[in-house]
């Protein structure tokens, strides 16, 4: 899909002039390359080669940052990714709910596991995803096929 | 819903995450499968919820309507394809629509069309008839990829299309078939006269001849009523033929013509199906436009594609009939033994199996010969079949004409209906020959018009010479 800058591509903007500022803040010109890179995948494709890198660059570099720079820094990652769900594609009522209810357990369990094991905390974490995204998949499946019964039944 | 490849890059870098974490010792990585799990889980929702919306928009963001219909006079009719996103849905997807016409009735190939951002496509596409008939367009395709490519979907959206094509005439086929129509009229009875120079010969009333010792023609009377029988050959070789252009499509198309000139006339009609296993089904010789409607719609129920060449049903109670494989079996069967009840058996189920062979040769006849015992004044028969049992049609045909009953037999040439994969034959213009050689036989007969029906221009009696009309 052709990406054309809209109106909307503002949010991500000012996240991605956030990011880089405070990465540079905390790393100087060695963090700078994460915020430069994350901005050239933000504009040439999805956010979400832009959260990845901007996400290992906080990683890489949070030792060096305090927590109120952590905080904004991982604002601005997150709304990176999320800024156009938000705006564009806002989610509704219950999908709503199962989204945030999903995110709070499974963040919950990694932060759970992640005391005892880290590898544990990412397997719980790829598991309950996968899993959720599995269920959700399913019940639009049976939730279509049941409509098209009613329509040509 | 499919995931896409952009789909598994996500979920690749989000193992790379939860990979790298613990090799690196830095938990914050976990948090790239943390976000891209919400990322995909969260555009999965969405994306369920616009299909929802698309799914029940009211009024529905797609509708297909066929033009130009009704009359299958030569004028191609189109479909119109028209796409309008009122749930404002498709500016955040990636959409495009795909009709599911049947390649048959396509001029050209069709490719989806993308809907743009304005959410409002409208295109027309092509539809070509090559014979009358009834015909059915499902509902319309709407792929759908999800933002920014994780998820693709194809709904059904919109109505599905039927619509009927009736036969404008005989004409559109092959310039016999055009034959047919001209010489329509003095199929019609009168006023007998004698014969005079110049009288076409399929007028001369050989009834009328024999009684009086003298040729006599009859003069076309149309205040006359006649009962015509039509017999329509649907047995397995009128399967042949590429989808949506078989034999039986086009004894569809003479069938709805004779049916259409029958209640012009008011003319009381009887038509017979002529099927393997059945001997004669058919309809009561009766008139009036429920009557007529009523054989219009059996002649549209010839679905030459949903013919089960597995087992053969009787018409009238829908059971297989498998009489004669069971026979032909047992027959087998009980030659391979030796003892004594085998060959005590055997001969009977060996005289069965012959019988069977027979009976499913010669439906046409048996049918014909039916008619001709139940007919009432002097009936006009007309037979639609093809020429691959030339013996039995010769036969039938004679079997009229010895009841000096008017008779035209509509024939479709096999050669025009092989299909592109099968072998083709050694010799077309010998087959073509020998076509035109069996049409002469039966228009050498009196009171008989044979045409060649079916496709395309006439088939050459000699390709070197030029063609010579059947119907004179």
């Amino acid at each position: 899909m052709k990406r054309t800058l809209q109106p909307r591509d503002a949010l991500g903007g000012v996240s991605l002039v956030a990011l880089t500022v405070l990465l540079y803040t905390a790393g100087g010109s060695v963090s700078l390359l994460f915020g430069l890179t994350a901005a050239l995948a933000w504009l040439f494709g999805p956010p979400l080669f832009a959260f990845v890198l901007g996400q290992a660059g906080v990683a890489a570099f949070a030792p060096s940052m305090s927590l109120p720079t952590f905080i904004l820094v991982e604002l601005a990652v997150v709304l990176l990714l999320f800024g156009d769900v938000a705006i564009d594609s806002p989610i509704h009522n219950w999908s709503r709910a199962v989204l945030l209810g999903g995110i709070v357990a499974i963040t919950t369990a990694v932060v759970l596991t992640v005391q005892s094991s880290l590898l544990a905390a990412g397997a719980v974490c790829l598991g309950a995803f996968g899993v959720l995204i599995y269920a959700v998949d399913r019940y639009e499946q049976s939730n279509r096929l049941n409509s098209e019964l009613n329509t040509h039944g | 819903m499919e995931p896409t490849r952009r789909f598994w890059t996500a979920v690749a870098l989000a193992v790379a995450g939860a990979a790298l974490a613990p090799l690196l010792s830095n938990p914050l990585l976990l948090g790239i499968p943390i976000g891209v799990g919400t990322w995909i889980l969260a555009h999965e929702l969405q994306f369920m919820r616009s299909i929802r919306r698309i799914q029940s928009a009211d009024p529905a963001v797609v509708t297909q309507s066929v033009m130009n219909t009704g009359v299958h006079d030569g004028t191609n009719p189109s479909l119109r394809v028209q796409f309008s996103d009122t749930v404002n849905e498709t500016a955040k997807l990636d959409a495009s629509i795909d009709v599911t016409v049947p390649s048959t009735l396509l001029t050209d190939t069709v490719t989806p069309r993308h809907v743009p951002d304005n959410g409002t496509v409208n295109f027309d596409v092509s539809l070509q008839l090559p014979v009358a008939g009834s015909f059915e367009i499902p509902t319309p395709e709407l792929h759908i990829t999800s933002a920014h490519g994780l998820f693709d979907e194809t709904i059904q959206a919109g109505n599905a299309c039927s619509f009927i094509v009736d036969p404008a005439s005989l004409r559109g086929g092959t310039r016999r078939q055009d034959d047919a129509l001209d010489s329509m009229s003095s199929f019609a009875p009168g006023n007998v006269r004698e014969y005079a120079p110049g009288d076409p010969m399929n007028r001369i009333d050989w009834k009328a001849t024999a009684r009086l010792g003298e040729l006599h023609v009859r003069e076309p009377d149309p205040e006359s009523i006649r009962e015509t029988h039509l017999f329509v050959d649907q047995r397995e070789p009128m399967r042949e033929g590429p989808p949506g252009r078989t034999k039986l499509d086009y004894a569809r198309e003479i069938g709805l013509a004779i049916t259409g000139q029958a209640a012009n006339n008011e003319d009381p009609l009887q038509v017979s199906f002529v099927d393997h296993g059945q001997v004669f089904d058919s309809q009561s010789v009766t008139a009036g436009e429920a009557a007529y409607e009523h054989v219009r719609r059996r002649l549209y129920d010839l679905a030459s594609d949903s013919y089960d060449q597995s087992s053969t049903t009787d018409f009238r109670t829908g059971k297989p009939l498998r009489f004669g494989r069971n026979a032909a079996h047992k027959a087998g069967t009980l030659a391979d033994d030796d003892d004594v009840y085998s060959r005590t058996l055997a001969p009977y189920f060996e005289t069965m199996t012959a019988y069977s062979a027979e009976l499913t040769s010669e439906e046409l006849l048996k049918s014909v010969r039916a008619s001709l015992h139940a007919r009432d004044g002097d009936p006009w028969f007309v037979i639609v079949t093809d020429d691959s049992n030339r013996q039995e049609v010769r036969v039938t045909t004679e079997l009229v004409a010895d009841y000096g009953i008017e008779l035209t037999v509509f024939v479709l040439p096999t050669i025009r209906f092989v299909d592109g994969n099968a072998p083709k034959p050694i010799d077309e213009d010998t087959t073509s020959r020998e076509f035109q050689a069996f049409l002469d036989t039966l228009n050498a007969i009196p009171g008989i018009t044979a045409f060649e029906a079916g496709p395309g221009k006439p088939l050459p009696d000699n390709p070197s010479q030029p063609r010579r009309s059947v119907a004179q």
